[in-house]
Order: structure tokens, then C-alpha cells, then sequence
């Protein structure tokens, strides 16, 4: 507090010395007689940021971001074998090939990637595009009740595939996009988001007072996940559009790449966010509700 | 040309929604770490001014008595505090219910009934509130059940002289009831415990809701009442108290249960209708508002800007989806690799996820747990909303004068006989939006 | 189409990998945890003697006020008395603390159990209590801790040095003396000093506007709020000795000068000073500090999101108009009076 906010002499060493002694009482005042906690409402909950905070935003993340950088090349590896043993089964080329994507200035991955190609639509593909857009459509709007958000999200597919239809009515050959460069764009944006990942974390989930372990949790579980889906989510996008024809690659790339890959993040992250963080977080006192006649006649309908 | 206007449209979609991302973390950040602002809480002393409490009705003898019930029972000094229940034109018997009031409690219950003039919540207030003189008008819908102690709550901001509206915290009581009501539930949380209470932690503009707050006589009379062509008179008046130099305040402490959709349908249709009401707002009062002639502080005009815009940005986010898919059919590569791949295909997503981390900071908050890992259902909750808004702002009904604003009801989902199954019937703002 | 079956498998199974972060969100939705509503009604905000009157609930209906030692609570804890009680008590074992009419906490005693006090009680210095209910005069002796909340029903003192955590309060008069640190107290009647003025023998004072006085005029207002209702944009003095009717916004700091007297309510975005002996009859808010000088007096709520210094003699409120201080700092020097409550967010204190 300034001397000049034009407080009178004394009035700072003295709210300054209450501070002090306040400060010392206040754990003694926040236990409850029983031992337990007592904390204030939710209105007036908040955290505090502390140099440790600091560490775990910047630092946590760097280490992390090392750590996939370092297990990359194995990764890839494991990619490789995954695809691998699935390209047989699936007939999926004749071999897994390698394409070398620049990260950064000296920092290169090789990813694998699928030797297929994807063939522009025949007639039959074509048709079966129109009828799967319209079942798409149709079954979208008559979905009532509680199904309604499916409803809207067969109707996006649905808009989202008659583009597609459309396009390629009307487009020539060759489409812009070759399927091997799609699977190893998959793959390298995959790789992208490992190591974006990291921050994304700590940008949403390390601010709070999780203890260590599960921040680091969070991380391995994310990390851990799409790992494996990433694979796999490549492998199902080449082989369908290899047997569908290029007419499955817009839906596939823009509905079920990243936004799939967020989703997965959206319900660990939910999860997480579940767990108790055994400080400040967990202190807000949630007594039951008043249990009034209007609560008891609400919760008896429920 | 075309592959010019899409990268175009698809930057500045991508823009709009960097700044709206920026700005729920922001907001997610200032209510975590930041000074907590709640000057008004602690005055329990004072000279209270004079209340009147409208409760607009329309067909509402499912929730009347509970909310009347309620503020019968709340601690406000007796000879201060008179409960304006307005029916307008019900056709169940809400109006024999309040007459009943009226008569048990003469001075403190007096209805205003309405057979005819215009009809709209914001018509019937304005009506009502014409014939009060009470200093402080506060407004509750019918089925919200305020606390014992939320109107002193709400009356002591205005002992502030440049408090012109207040706003309290909604608290839906259906949390249960099903998906939708579990997720409404999540962002109420985030608009409220969280984005409200950073704009006032900030001082930019926190929204009255129509509900659940209240107004000073004076300013509504100055800035000239509700305006009955509005179909978010509460907005609408936010920002013309903000451009007369008036404060909104947003008082986190003071909490009341509302019922929030149990439907779909109900659910989109709500907000539907806040979208074009907060979009004819936006039309009415951008272009003065960046004028700026009462000189606000830079940050209020940003911050309101950007208020005025959120029932635009699903229509920018769409316009981002048909430039993306634009985009990739003509086979144009992003410029800068990975990076710009990940920014065009999951944009939406990622700037979805700050508002994810809004919801799950303000749960935690409120010492909710176990309720946020239904948050991945809320990208359902997203693709809804953002359909149906895009819908509504499309419009003709958004941008054009309104002649005539009918009551546009939310469902009730309790009945007076203590059975939740009724088919419900409900009055107009069914608010608690908080954006 | 090659590899049918097999993709089958994949497709399978990598959905049931994308599936699986879901259980927990599909779990808590079959079967709910957490899908109560909150709280929202909550009883004891804004009111400051919940606590107390609680308490006091709880020991009448319970029979515990005239116990003797060794009766059992509720929660099997014993109940102690004076003569039984130990220097340090021991919460595990002991639930409640009973003392007579007229007794006396000894001087250092640690009572981390609630106090009940049937008629007067003194509590000796250094003690630290977690919190006492006094149906009578209750005293503080120096240096003395309470760490949630103290009620004494006819009175309180709270000596020098001492700290009030929580909530202080009287349904008469709560004396402060020196260096007396605090978050709420509520009482008809406040003061920093000995408390030898009974507030019902102060009445309410008239203010009714002396001709004799310049009326002050606005030269240039940014806007009109409301009738009577301006917005200043700039830094405002108003000149000793003025009356001014109306409220005020000002954008700046405001100086009201010696001897006016303001009908209406005023805020300063910045500084908020009010001259001694001036007078305002409404609200003084303020986003920055307030200073009400000697003898100033604001009959109504004075509210600031900064440091609120009460000089000496300065007063809030009537006795028959009582009204809050409500601000992070609150510094109440010798002789200041504040007839309702004081509410300090971050820190109290009596200087002098």
C-alpha cells in the first residue's frame, strides 16, 4: 500500500503487521473442530499462482515435449510394424514405404505410409455415395427425443458427403490428392499433435493444483492413446478409400481426422478433470441442497 | 476467384475464432488466478431502497406458488419489498392463483393483470413497471425459486450511484433429468461461475440476464424503458445502460434455481430465440458502441463488440467449413505444412476447447467433480447449438425490426401437484444465458 | 473388396480404442454420481450472526447451557466447564466449553471448541479461542484470538492487540481498542475506544440544508445518469463549505471538500476523499481508496475496492439508519463510530 493513496501515518505498518498475524492464524482457522476443512463458498473460491505453477506450465511440458522427441524413431517403428502385420489381412500394397517429413530446421521423422492407390469413383461407387448420402439424410431428419444431436450429426455427414457427390459429378480426373500422400499426411499430422499435445495439457490441465503424478497421468494416458490410434486411424482411412475411391476422402479427412483426435483429448481431459486434486479444488464445501418441498417435489419426479 | 474468396473466408473464420478461443482462456485464467471482485456482498447494513419484484406469468400455475412462495419467505424488510406478479392473457389459472395471493397478503402481493395491449414479456414489464415507483425493479421468471436472503443480495449493488442493473448467478435445478439438462447444467457453470465472473473481475460488461437481477428505476427511465419490439429485452438494456454511462454488475454470491430444457426441441428453440434477439441487439447498438461517445474504457468496447457477436460466430464457423471443404477440393495446399493442416481441419474443434476448459474449471469450482466427464457429450451440445444459431442469424427475423413479439415459451417441467411430468408450460426469457 | 473381414476387425477395434476414454462420461451418465443441483440456497451470507445464532440453538435445544462437566454431545464429545477446564483443551475430547455468569477464561488458554458464556465472561489475554457466544458482556483482554466468530449478546470489547477472525458481533456495542485486527463485525453501534456513549442515546441527526451555504454546480457533466444523477469525467473538488444536491459518478478522484455537505450519493473511479466534518447522506463508493477525514460522517453504506480510512471522530451511518463498510482494507482510527458493520476482505485494523 503507496503512501501515496494518501493513507495516514501509521495506517500501512499497521494493516501490514494484521496481515502478518492473520496469515499465521489462518490455518488454524480453517480447520474444522473435527479436524476437517473449512472452506469458503464457490463464489469466492480461486487458486493462487506460485513459482511451482510456473515450473509445471513451462517446464513440464518442455520435458515432455523431449520425451517424445527422444522415443520419435521408436514410435515410428512401432507404426511401421503395426502397419506391417495389417497390410497382408487388409491387402493393403505390397509394402510399407517411408517418407521423410521436415519438422523443423534438423528435425526430421520418417513416417510409413501405405504404397495404395485411391481410384477415382466408378458409376456403382457413385451411386452407392447417393444412396448412403441420402440414408445419411433421411435417417438424420426423423431422429427425434433424445437422439436429436445424432440426427444433426448424420445431417452434417450428410451435407458433408453430397459436396463430395456433387464434386466429383462434376470434376475430371485426377482428384488433388493422392491416397499415399493423404496416409502419410495422417500419419505426420499425428506427429504433429504428439508433440503439440504436451502444451495443450499443460495449457488446460497442469493450471490446476493436480498433484505431479496425475498431471503426468493425463499425459501419458493422451499421449499413450493416440500413439496407438494414429495407426490405426490410417490404416482404416486408406483402406476404406482405397475400396470406396476418393469419393470417402473428404468426409474421412475432415469429420473423422483431427476432429476424431480432439474428441479422444475432450474425453480424457473430462475424465481427468474428475480426479481430486487433494488441495484448493477440492476444498469447496458442497453441502446437500436445502431440502425444501419444491427440492424433494423436483427430485421425486427425477 | 473462388479459391481466393475461400482462403479468405477460411482465415478470417479461422481469426474470429482464434480471438473467441483467446478470450474464454483469458476469462478461464483471470477467474482461477485473478482478483475476485465482489464489492458488493458484504454491505448487510444500509438504508435498503424501496423493491418491486415482477414475476412475468403466462400460463404458469405449474411454478407460481413456488416462486411467490419464495418470495414471501425472503428477509427483505416488509415495508420495502412489493411482488409484482404480471399475467399476461393466461389461459390456465395463474391469474385466480395470484388474485389468491392478493388477497392473503394485500400490501406486499399486488398482481398486474393484462387482457390485452401488446403482447411479449418486455410489452407486459414495461407496462407494469410504469404503474410502480419502487427504486430498485427486480425480475424473477416464474419458475425460478430464489433464496431467503437473494433479494437484499441483489438490492445492495445499487447503493453503488453508478449501478444501473445487477445480475445474480443461475443455478439449474433439473440437473438430472437427462443428457441435455446435464449439459446445460456444464455451461451454465462456465457462463456464469467463470466467463460473468471474469467480466466483472475485469470491469467489462457483464450481461443482465432478464432474471435473477434487476434494475434501477431511474436508469431504465432515463435510457426509456424496456423497448417491446425486443426479443432479448434484457440485452438490449444491457447495452443501453452500458452507453449511458450506467455499470451492469454480476454478483456471483447470489444463486437461484431455474429449470433449464429437458428437450431438444425446447432447447433449440431457446436459443434460437436468443439469437435473434441478441443479433437485433448487435444491429441496433454496434455501430454506436464503437462510436463510443459516452467514452468507456477501450476494454468494455471490446468486450462488448465481442458480446454482441457470439450468436454470429456459428454462422463464421460454418462459412469456415464450406471455405475448408472449398479448399480441399480444389487442392490447395496450406502454406505452412503440419501446422496449417491441423489450424484448417480442426479449428472449430480447438476453439471448442477452450470453452471445455471453461466448463471444467467453473465445475471445479464449484466442487463438482464427477459431473464433468459428460463433457465430451458437449460436442454434441456444440453441433446443435451451433446449427440451430446458425439458423436463427441467418434469418430475416434477426436483423429486421420486430412489429410484433409474441410470449415465447420455455417448457416447465414441474406441475402444481408435485408431479414433474406435466406437459409444462412456461413464460418468455427463460434465461441464464451467459456467453 | 479385399481383406472384408479383416478390416472389420480393425474398424472394431479401433473404434473400441476411440471408446474407451468415453466410460467414465458413459458410466457417470448411466449411472449418476454428481447430478444433484448445487446448493444455491444458502442461509448464511450476509447474515453475520448465523453462526452465533446457530450455536445458540444448538446449546439451548440441547440442554448443554447449564451442563455440568462431563455431559456428553451429540458427537459423543464431553462438554467442560471452568472449573475442569485445562489451560489447553483438547478438541478430541472436548466438543463445547460452558462458563458461568460472571467467569473468566484464564489468561493464555488455547480453546480450539466453541465457548459459551451464560451471562458476562472475560477472556484472559494471549488466549486463543476458536469462537465464544456471550449472553452478556463480553470482554476481551489484550492479545486475544478468535479464529471464526464471537457474539456478546449486550456487548463487546475487544482489548488491544487482539485479532477477529471470522465474525465479530453485538446486538449492542462493540468497543475496539488499539491495534485490533478484524474481517466482519456487526452491532448497532461500533467504535475504536472505550465505549461510553450507549447508542440510544444518540439520535438521529437532522440534516437539513443551511441556506447560508454555496450551493456547488457542476460547470461540465460527461453525461446525465438520471435526474438529479451526473457522470463527471475528470477529476472533481468540490470547495469547503458547499452543499450539493445529487449524486455523483466521477471518473477521477473526487475531493469533497471541508464542511459540505453532499444529499445524495457519490463514487470516485479513483480516489475518494470527504473533508472534515463534511457530510454525505448517501452511499460513498469508491474502485480506489476512501479517506473520511475527522468528523466527516456518511449516513449510508461506504463501499470501496481499496483501503477505507475512517479518521478520528469520522462516522458511518445512524443509529436508526445502520449501514456497511465494505472494502479490501478497512483503518478505523481512535473515536471513528460506525453504526452497522464493517466487512474488510482482505485485512481490518484500528490504528492508533
Amino acid at each position: 500500500m503507496a503512501a501515496a493513496r494518501n493513507t495516514p501515518p501509521g495506517v500501512d505498518a499497521a494493516l501490514t503487521d494484521a496481515s502478518r498475524r492473520g496469515a499465521a492464524a489462518s490455518a488454524q482457522r480453517r480447520q474444522g473442530v473435527q479436524g476437517g476443512r473449512i472452506a469458503p463458498h464457490r463464489s469466492m473460491i480461486g487458486l493462487r499462482a506460485s513459482p511451482s505453477l510456473l515450473l509445471d506450465l513451462i517446464v513440464l511440458p518442455a520435458i515432455l515435449l523431449v520425451t517424445v522427441f527422444v522415443l520419435l524413431e521408436p514410435l515410428m517403428e512401432a507404426w511401421r510394424a503395426v502397419m506391417e502385420t495389417l497390410r497382408g489381412p487388409l491387402d493393403l500394397g505390397t509394402a510399407i514405404n517411408t517418407v521423410v517429413v521436415d519438422l523443423a530446421p534438423s528435425v526430421a521423422v520418417a513416417v510409413p505410409v501405405y504404397n495404395v492407390e485411391g481410384m477415382w469413383p466408378s458409376n456403382a461407387q457413385m451411386i452407392g455415395s447417393w444412396v448412403f448420402t441420402i440414408v445419411l439424410a433421411v435417417v438424420g431428419a426423423t431422429l427425434r427425443g433424445g437422439y436429436v444431436p445424432l440426427g444433426y450429426l448424420l445431417r452434417a455427414l450428410a451435407i458433408m458427403q453430397l459436396a463430395s457427390n456433387v464434386w466429383f459429378m462434376l470434376a475430371e480426373p485426377p482428384f488433388p490428392y493422392a491416397l499415399t500422400v493423404y496416409g502419410s499426411g495422417l500419419l505426420v499430422t499425428g506427429v504433429v499433435i504428439l508433440l503439440l499435445a504436451p502444451f495443450l495439457v499443460g495449457a488446460t490441465f497442469f493450471v490446476f493444483d493436480f498433484p505431479l503424478h496425475k498431471k503426468l497421468g493425463l499425459s501419458a494416458l493422451l499421449l499413450g492413446h493416440l500413439a496407438v490410434l494414429f495407426p490405426l486411424q490410417a490404416t482404416v482411412h486408406v483402406w476404406l478409400i482405397k475400396n470406396f475411391s476418393m469419393i470417402a476422402m473428404p468426409m474421412l479427412f475432415l469429420i473423422f481426422g483431427v476432429l476424431l483426435d480432439v474428441f479422444v483429448y475432450v474425453a480424457l481431459y473430462g475424465w481427468a478433470m474428475s480426479w481430486r486434486s487433494g488441495r484448493e479444488l477440492d476444498a469447496t464445501v458442497r453441502r446437500p441442497p436445502v431440502p425444501s418441498r419444491r427440492m424433494r417435489r423436483v427430485s421425486s419426479t427425477a | 476467384m473462388i479459391i481466393t474468396l475461400a482462403t479468405i473466408g477460411l482465415w478470417i473464420a479461422v481469426a474470429v475464432l482464434a480471438v473467441y478461443t483467446a478470450r474464454h482462456y483469458f476469462f478461464t485464467l483471470n477467474r482461477l488466478f485473478g482478483r475476485h471482485r465482489q464489492p458488493y456482498v458484504d454491505i448487510v447494513a444500509g438504508e435498503w431502497p424501496t423493491v418491486a419484484v415482477f414475476v412475468p406469468a403466462h400460463n404458469e400455475s405449474a411454478v407460481i406458488r413456488d416462486s411467490l412462495d419464495s418470495l414471501l419467505a425472503t428477509d427483505y424488510p416488509r415495508d420495502r419489498l412489493v411482488i409484482v406478479p404480471v399475467d399476461d392473457r393466461s389461459s390456465d389459472d395463474t391469474r385466480e392463483i395470484l388474485l389468491d395471493y392478493a388477497a392473503r397478503e394485500p400490501y406486499r402481493v399486488r398482481p398486474h393483470l393484462r387482457d390485452g395491449g401488446q403482447p411479449g414479456k418486455a410489452a407486459a414489464l414495461r407496462e407494469a413497471m410504469e404503474l410502480h415507483q419502487a427504486d430498485i425493479f427486480l425480475v424473477f421468471d416464474a419458475d425460478y425459486i430464489p433464496g431467503p436472503r437473494l433479494l437484499r443480495q441483489l438490492a445492495a449493488p445499487f447503493f453503488d450511484p453508478e449501478v444501473g442493473a445487477v445480475m445474480g448467478r443461475v443455478v439449474p435445478l433439473n440437473v438430472g433429468s437427462s443428457l441435455l439438462t446435464r449439459l446445460l447444467d456444464l455451461e451454465r457453470a462456465g457462463g456464469y461461475q467463470v466467463d460473468q465472473q471474469a467480466r466483472m473481475n475485469l470491469g467489462l460488461v457483464p450481461q443482465y440476464g432478464g432474471t435473477v437481477g434487476g434494475v434501477r428505476r431511474s436508469a431504465l427511465r432515463q435510457v426509456g424503458g424496456w423497448r417491446v419490439d425486443s426479443l432479448a429485452e434484457d440485452t438490449d438494456i444491457t447495452y443501453r445502460l452500458l452507453m449511458a454511462g450506467w455499470e451492469v454488475v454480476y454478483q456471483n454470491r447470489s444463486e437461484c434455481y431455474e429449470e433449464v430444457p429437458e428437450t431438444w426441441d425446447v432447447r433449440i428453440k431457446q436459443i434460437q430465440r436468443w439469437a435473434r434477439g441478441h443479433n437485433q441487439v448487435l444491429r441496433n447498438y454496434l455501430g454506436r458502441l464503437v462510436r463510443n461517445p459516452i467514452r468507456l474504457p477501450q476494454r468494455q468496447v471490446i468486450d462488448g463488440v465481442l458480446l454482441l457477436g457470439v450468436f454470429v460466430v456459428p454462422l463464421v464457423l460454418i462459412m469456415g467449413w464450406i471455405c475448408a471443404i472449398v479448399l480441399f477440393f480444389t487442392g490447395v495446399r496450406p502454406q505452412w505444412g503440419p501446422m496449417a493442416v491441423l489450424a484448417v481441419s480442426s479449428f472449430n474443434t480447438v476453439g471448442n476447447f477452450a470453452a471445455f476448459f471453461q466448463v471444467a474449471a467453473a465445475s471445479r469450482l464449484d466442487g463438482s467433480r464427477e459431473r464433468i466427464r459428460v463433457l465430451p457429450f458437449m460436442l454434441l451440445g456444440f453441433l446443435v447449438s451451433t446449427f440451430a444459431v446458425a439458423r436463427a442469424s441467418s434469418s430475416r427475423s434477426s436483423w429486421m425490426q420486430q412489429k410484433d413479439v409474441a410470449w415465447d415459451k420455455t417448457t416447465r417441467y414441474r406441475t402444481a401437484n408435485g408431479n414433474g411430468n406435466g406437459n409444462g408450460h412456461g413464460n418468455g426469457n427463460g434465461h441464464g444465458k451467459a456467453s | 473388396m479385399t481383406g472384408a473381414l479383416a478390416f472389420a476387425g480393425v474398424l472394431a477395434g479401433t473404434a473400441a480404442w476411440i471408446s474407451l476414454p468415453l466410460i467414465p462420461a458413459i458410466r457417470e451418465l448411466l449411472n449418476p454420481r454428481d447430478a444433484g443441483p448445487l446448493d444455491a440456497v444458502g442461509q448464511d451470507s450476509g447474515d453475520l450472526t448465523f453462526f452465533a445464532d446457530s450455536f445458540r440453538q444448538f446449546v439451548t435445544s440441547g440442554g448443554f447451557a447449564s451442563s455440568a462437566a462431563g455431559t456428553a454431545l451429540p458427537d459423543g464429545r464431553e462438554v467442560m466447564t471452568l472449573a475442569t477446564m485445562s489451560a489447553t483443551v483438547d478438541s478430541k475430547r472436548t466438543g463445547l466449553v460452558v462458563v458461568d455468569n460472571g467467569g473468566a477464561l484464564p489468561a493464555q488458554s488455547n480453546c480450539p471448541v466453541e465457548v459459551y458464556g451464560a451471562g458476562d465472561l472475560m477472556i484472559g489475554e494471549q488466549s486463543t479461542l476458536r469462537a465464544a457466544l456471550c449472553e452478556g458482556a463480553l470482554t476481551l483482554s489484550p492479545q486475544v484470538a478468535i479464529l471464526r466468530w464471537v457474539h456478546g449478546e449486550r456487548s463487546l470489547a475487544v482489548g488491544d492487540g487482539s485479532q477477529l477472525l471470522g465474525r465479530a458481533s453485538s446486538r449492542g456495542v462493540v468497543a475496539l481498542g488499539r491495534g485490533v485486527s478484524f474481517d466482519r463485525v456487526l452491532a448497532p453501534y461500533i467504535l475504536v475506544g472505550e465505549a461510553s456513549v450507549a447508542p440510544s442515546t444518540l439520535s438521529r441527526e437532522a440534516w437539513e440544508l443551511q441556506d447560508s451555504r454555496p450551493q456547488f454546480a457542476l460547470a461540465r457533466a460527461s453525461a446525465v445518469l438520471a435526474s438529479q444523477h451526473w457522470l463527471v469525467d475528470e477529476n472533481l473538488v468540490i470547495p469547503d463549505g458547499h452543499v450539493f444536491r445529487g449524486s455523483l459518478v466521477v471518473r477521477g478522484s473526487l475531493r469533497i471538500g471541508k464542511d459540505c455537505e453532499i444529499r445524495g450519493s457519490v463514487k470516485a473511479h479513483k480516489t475518494l476523499t470527504v473533508g472534515a466534518g463534511a457530510v454525505i447522506t448517501g452511499t460513498a463508493a469508491g474502485r480506489g481508496d476512501i479517506m473520511l477525514q475527522e468528523g466527516a460522517r456518511v449516513y449510508g453504506p461506504v463501499i470501496s475496492e481499496g483501503l477505507v480510512t475512517l479518521s478520528e471522530r469520522a462516522r458511518v451511518g445512524l443509529p436508526n439508519m445502520p449501514a456497511s463498510v465494505s472494502a479490501e482494507r478497512i483503518a478505523l482510527h481512535q473515536g471513528a463510530e460506525v453504526f452497522g458493520s464493517l466487512s474488510a476482505r482482505i485485512e481490518g485494523m484500528t490504528v492508533g
